[in-house]
């Protein structure tokens, strides 16, 4: 014999019914029993051994390789698409710097005497001395049309180096690719000087444009020149980065396939560490791709590793230990111990990548506890310090 | 990160709990997997990019979660099987868990609905439950399992059609309710 018939709204009903089942356990114990896992750190030994020894073979072959690429790879190659590029990207990087110069003003701005040549040795003519000098020379904390952004991979291609350039008055309307010298500052060719970017910070996209024979082979010249792209877009207000050929067909991106997209910084999480070129005695913070869900104080942990890159170095001394790291609003507070500083210069380092990589997690300042001395030659630690707008300042020449 | 949780807990805890019990139909796996949910949203929470509310992207990692756990049962299920001759000793394999308390309580049309659904998918069941358990809209359903909306009426009707066959299946054994 059949059962009743139910309608759809019956059944609809009797669900609606259900009983409401409660936990019965409280907040605090669910808490308890997370926390542990929480702060574990994430690293497995047997899951990442086998990733590391393909990445170090993967660089081991890059570091061969690609320096042999980059200084072979003709100039004038993709020639016939130069002006036009350099054009659209000065006029882009116009746009961007009004865009900015509205938009980035932050709290503490840079003393302009601290700018002026002469007091800052590490900004001088030679803009390769990285002194004890007056001022921090990886960071800069406000904007002026005289700056412009860049980006240049690290000599061995495993890393990407954002800077900022600072022209002269006579220089403001040269595009930055012709005062950029890599060489002299440690780093490899530039590999966007064929791209064209379009920046449209109203609609906050950009679009970069590919020579139509551009190509992009192995998955380390993938990422780099990717990672290129979109540190060289990060200073801008883009959420979009639209990536195309001349002809308008999508890129094909090494072992990626065809792109039409890629996401912006903010998207992944960057501590900073220092490059450091035997070739040159200009260093650089260099932001180094970490896991997404990395914590802050993990990223603090890991700039005191070393790396398996090479000319990149531990931004955070041995020695230093951070026993409290809490937020307070969009504050970093950090309580830091340390023994005795062997130079101002360890100090400053530490304290530019530790503001950069507080920067991208998302504060607007850092309030450093306990440091010793209070005041170093660049910054007061008896207040907060705010992140910096733009990295690895490089003044030009006379 | 403990007032993160805080703010979760005190405004979603009983909808994520909720759904997952009404899920895996186990009151202790059931808080196992909400720990689970906490620990993967709390490690992932600076990658929350705000496009979905709170809500559903904390109950779209809850479905992830059960997911996860079903293909794990399903997994054990298949090994098992390797091994036994399931004809004769299935049967000891069977889930053996009684009714929780709060359907126990229930009239037996309640207690029929709670194990008809059982004969849903785990997609329908997952739309049965947000849509008409948990009474949330098509759109947030649709966000949560990140589906078309059209996807979700479909899932929808087809989970209903399956808990209406199974409600008015003959029982065995001869007992029966009205006519």
């Amino acid at each position: 014999m059949k059962r009743k018939s139910y309608s759809e709204d019956e059944l609809k009903e009797l669900l609606g019914n259900f009983p409401k089942m409660e936990d019965k356990h409280s907040k605090e114990d669910l808490y308890r029993s997370i926390e542990p896992e929480l702060n574990k750190r994430k690293r497995r030994i047997a899951h990442w051994i086998t990733p590391s020894m393909a990445a170090a073979a993967v660089l081991l072959i890059l570091a061969i390789v690609l320096p042999v690429f980059l200084s072979s790879h003709p100039s004038n190659e993709y020639s016939g698409s130069a002006d036009q590029e350099n054009s659209s990207t000065e006029s882009a990087n116009e746009r961007g710097q009004d865009q900015a110069k509205s938009t980035e003003q932050k709290p503490s701005e840079l003393d302009d005497s601290n700018r002026e040549e002469g007091n800052n040795p590490s900004l001088d003519k030679n803009e390769t001395e990285v002194n004890e000098g007056t001022e921090s020379p990886f960071t800069i904390q406000n904007h002026s049309p005289d700056t412009e952004s860049y980006v240049l991979p690290g000599k061995n291609g495993e890393v990407v180096v954002p800077f900022t350039v600072i022209k002269k008055a006579d220089e403001e309307n040269q595009e930055v690719a012709s005062l950029v010298k890599p060489e002299k500052w440690g780093l490899a060719e530039d590999l966007l000087k064929e791209l064209t970017f379009n920046i449209d910070e109203k609609r906050e996209q950009a679009e970069v444009i590919f020579p139509d024979n551009f190509s992009i082979n192995g998955s380390a010249y993938t990422s780099i020149i990717s990672e290129s792209i979109r540190w060289r877009l990060y200073p801008y207000n883009v959420k979009t980065i639209n990536i195309q050929t001349e002809s308008g067909s999508p890129v094909v991106l090494g072992n990626l396939g065809e792109v039409n997209t890629l996401p912006i910084i903010e998207e992944d999480r960057y501590f900073y560490q220092i490059y450091s070129s035997e070739s040159s005695e200009r260093q650089f913070l260099v932001p180094i791709k970490a896991e997404k869900e990395m914590s802050l104080e993990d990223a603090l942990n890991r700039m005191k590793e070393e790396q398996t890159y090479g000319n990149v170095v531990p931004a955070v001394p041995g020695h230093v230990t951070f026993p409290s790291v809490s937020a307070e609003g969009a504050t970093l507070v950090l309580k830091v111990e340390h023994d005795s500083w062997p130079s101002d210069q360890q100090l400053i380092r530490m304290v530019d990548a530790i503001l950069a990589t507080a920067d991208n997690f998302g504060f607007k300042d850092v309030r450093f506890h306990n440091i010793k001395p209070e005041k170093s030659s660049s910054y007061d630690f008896s207040e907060p310090i705010p992140v910096p707008t733009y990295l690895n300042p490089i003044e030009m020449n006379e | 990160m403990k007032t993160f949780f805080d703010e979760l807990y005190d405004n979603y805890h009983h909808d994520l709990f909720q759904y997952l019990i009404y899920m895996v139909k186990d009151r202790d796996l059931a808080e196992d997997l909400v720990q689970e949910v906490y620990i993967k949203v709390l490690k992932s929470y600076q990658s929350f990019d705000g496009r979905s509310t709170e809500k559903t992207w904390l109950l779209s990692i809850a479905r992830h979660v059960a997911i996860d756990y079903f293909r794990k049962q399903k997994r054990k299920r298949n090994r098992i099987m390797d091994f036994f001759d399931w004809n004769n000793k299935g049967e000891q394999l069977k889930d053996q868990s009684s009714l929780p308390d709060e359907i126990a309580v229930q009239n037996d049309e309640m207690k029929q609905v709670y194990k008809a659904l059982d004969n849903c998918t785990l997609d329908q069941r997952n739309v049965i439950i947000f849509r008409f358990i948990q009474g949330m809209s098509i759109q947030e359903t649709a966000e949560i399992l990140n589906w078309s909306e059209s996807k979700v009426k479909t899932t929808q009707h087809r989970g209903m059609k399956s808990l209406k066959e199974m409600m008015e299946k003959p029982m065995e054994g001869g007992t029966q309710r009205e006519a």
